[in-house]
């Protein structure tokens, strides 16, 4: 029988060794400078460029013509869709360092502590889940030029949905980085991840929830429909979207559902993936 | 030192791209505000009368005109009113023939709701209003009723408003102006009138009858100024006006003046 004090000198092991691999993620982050430049050129590119560039193709010109059905400026609609991106980039991107870890032997040294593997994934998971949750604030200081007015309650909630979206893309990034043996290789790769899962969101087009199914069908091929509806980014921005401007096109409460789960799912995967490194 | 130096040039590094991100959000997102002032005018489409909101007597022009006045005088530009007597009595805004050429900002009862968001953005609200009844002496149940119905102002639930009314098995007459609801009120063809709050108070208030909100199912609305879509420098100029005049308390002035919003409800 394990006595008490056993115990909880292993829970402290656990805990320190989980502490240490989260703080090393941070901090490798805050030195990397590309990872930082990328974290605040996309917003400045999507959200002022895009946005400013398109707003004339969506603003109305005769009242009672709806030219853009979402009761939001472009700008507002757009913008919890840019932090997403932030987040899905940066989660994804943050796996890369599972490669390099095993490619420059840190991996090996840390798989030899007292360290279980799920504290050391769990550790490598919420580093980059932080990382990320602070590049989707990057962009949220852009929220008065986008003309979204952000209230505490709203940046907690939005901190809150953020968290969970970016725990499920790292455990997503770390999926594919088990799979994968290149830097090179898992740039592509979670290139060709990242871009067809965001611009399937309807992160830069509404589906109009005043229409019924069968109308929407009608607005948009049915094939792009379906991609957007089984994309479970898809609700992870409508959360998003009711949480900074209140404008839902799903059920609020399908985005809480779809990123917890999906965290969990991810995390296991990831998981059972580690096990065999 | 050498870790504090480390330390200096990480958060450095963050402070940044910070402070580059919150110049970024100096940059004009477009030209309204600039085009505005090149013009020298605040061009607004008003509907031609909508007391107490737009009322075209000189002396009082009404709660909407004396804002507009005032915010265009804090802005440094002259107010060019072009009143459209369509606003509000066609139920098809595209026939008020409104375009971002005529106007750049549209007042004279419109309400935030989602149907004036999916056509326009809005501006800050600065009074409350929704349906209520004007009658010579109080009523306590509309039940059975005959009522002038006037609904001249753009957004409120007409639907609800409909619904409502056939549920309290009211007759009901449309009207066309609030002169035709006084007239009918007054001559005891009608039993009394509904219409929007503030009219109904201004109506109340003139005649010395008495008016009542609608009961709650009948939501209210804030009373708001419409601004075309995507034109965010004009809109934050005009949203920095109006803390202005609620700060030096003109705006409160200006609706002490004019609004006799219906203290009860039936």
């Amino acid at each position: 029988m394990t006595d008490p004090g056993t115990k909880r000198s292993v829970l402290m092991i656990q805990l320190g060794g989980l502490y240490g691999l989260w703080l090393r993620e941070v901090k490798r982050s805050f030195r990397d400078r590309g990872q930082l430049i990328g974290g605040i050129s996309r917003p400045i590119l999507w959200v002022v460029i895009l946005g400013i560039g398109l707003n004339p193709y969506f603003r109305g010109e005769v009242f009672g013509k709806v030219n853009f059905v979402v009761p939001f400026t472009y700008l507002q609609f757009i913008f919890p869709a840019v932090i997403v991106l932030n987040i899905l980039f940066t989660s994804v991107q943050s796996a890369v360092s599972v490669i390099w870890d095993r490619e420059f032997g840190f991996l090996r040294e840390v798989l030899v502590s007292p360290l279980s593997r799920g504290t050391i994934l769990l550790g490598k998971v919420l580093g980059g889940a932080t990382v990320a949750v602070m590049h989707g604030c990057l962009v949220l200081l852009l929220a008065k030029f986008a003309d979204v007015n952000l209230t505490w309650i709203k940046v907690l909630e939005s901190l809150g949905l953020m968290a969970m979206l970016a725990f499920a893309l790292t455990s997503l990034g770390v999926v594919i980085a088990n799979h994968i043996r290149s830097f090179q290789g898992f740039g592509i790769f979670s290139n060709a991840v990242i871009l067809p899962l965001y611009f399937t969101s309807s992160s830069i087009f509404p589906l109009d929830p005043a229409l019924t199914q069968a109308q929407t069908r009608v607005v948009y091929p049915e094939w792009l429909v379906i991609m957007v509806e089984w994309n479970p980014l898809t609700y992870a921005i409508d959360s998003l979207r009711g949480a900074l401007i209140d404008y839902n096109q799903f059920d609020p409460h399908l985005g809480i559902l779809i990123m917890g789960a999906s965290g969990l799912v991810l995390f296991a995967l990831a998981l059972f993936e580690f096990r065999r490194v | 030192m050498k870790r504090m130096y480390r330390l200096v040039s990480e958060l450095g590094w963050l402070g940044l791209i910070v402070v580059l991100l919150l110049l970024v959000g100096l940059v004009p997102p477009d030209t309204s505000l600039l085009e505005m002032r090149k013009t020298g005018a605040l061009k607004v489409c008003v509907p031609t009368s909508y007391p107490p909101l737009v009322t075209g007597d000189p002396t009082q022009p009404g709660i909407d005109i004396e804002i507009l006045l005032a915010i265009s005088d804090y802005i440094g530009v002259e107010l060019l009113l072009s009143p459209n007597d369509a606003i509000g009595r066609d139920f098809n805004p595209l026939n008020w023939d409104i375009t971002r050429g005529n106007c750049q900002v549209l007042a004279g009862g419109f309400v935030d709701t989602t149907l004036t968001r999916s056509f326009l953005d809005i501006g800050q609200p600065y009074a409350e209003t929704g349906w209520a009844i004007v009658a010579p002496t109080p009523i306590e149940y509309i039940d059975g009723l005959t009522v002038g119905v006037l609904t001249n102002i753009y957004g409120l639930d007409r639907i609800g408003l409909s619904r409502y009314l056939r549920e309290q098995n009211v007759k009901v007459r449309i009207m066309r102006n609030s002169q035709e609801l006084v007239d009918g009120v007054a001559s005891g063809e009608l039993d009394g009138g509904v219409t929007e709050a503030l009219l109904a108070g201004k109506l109340a208030a003139d005649k010395d009858w008495w008016t009542a909100f609608l009961p709650d199912e009948l939501i209210r609305y804030n009373l708001v100024f419409g601004l075309w879509k995507g034109d965010l420098t004009l809109k934050r100029k005009i949203v920095q006006a109006f803390r202005q005049l609620e700060s030096d308390g003109t705006l409160a002035a200006i609706l002490e003046r004019y609004v006799q919003l219906p203290k009860e409800q039936i």
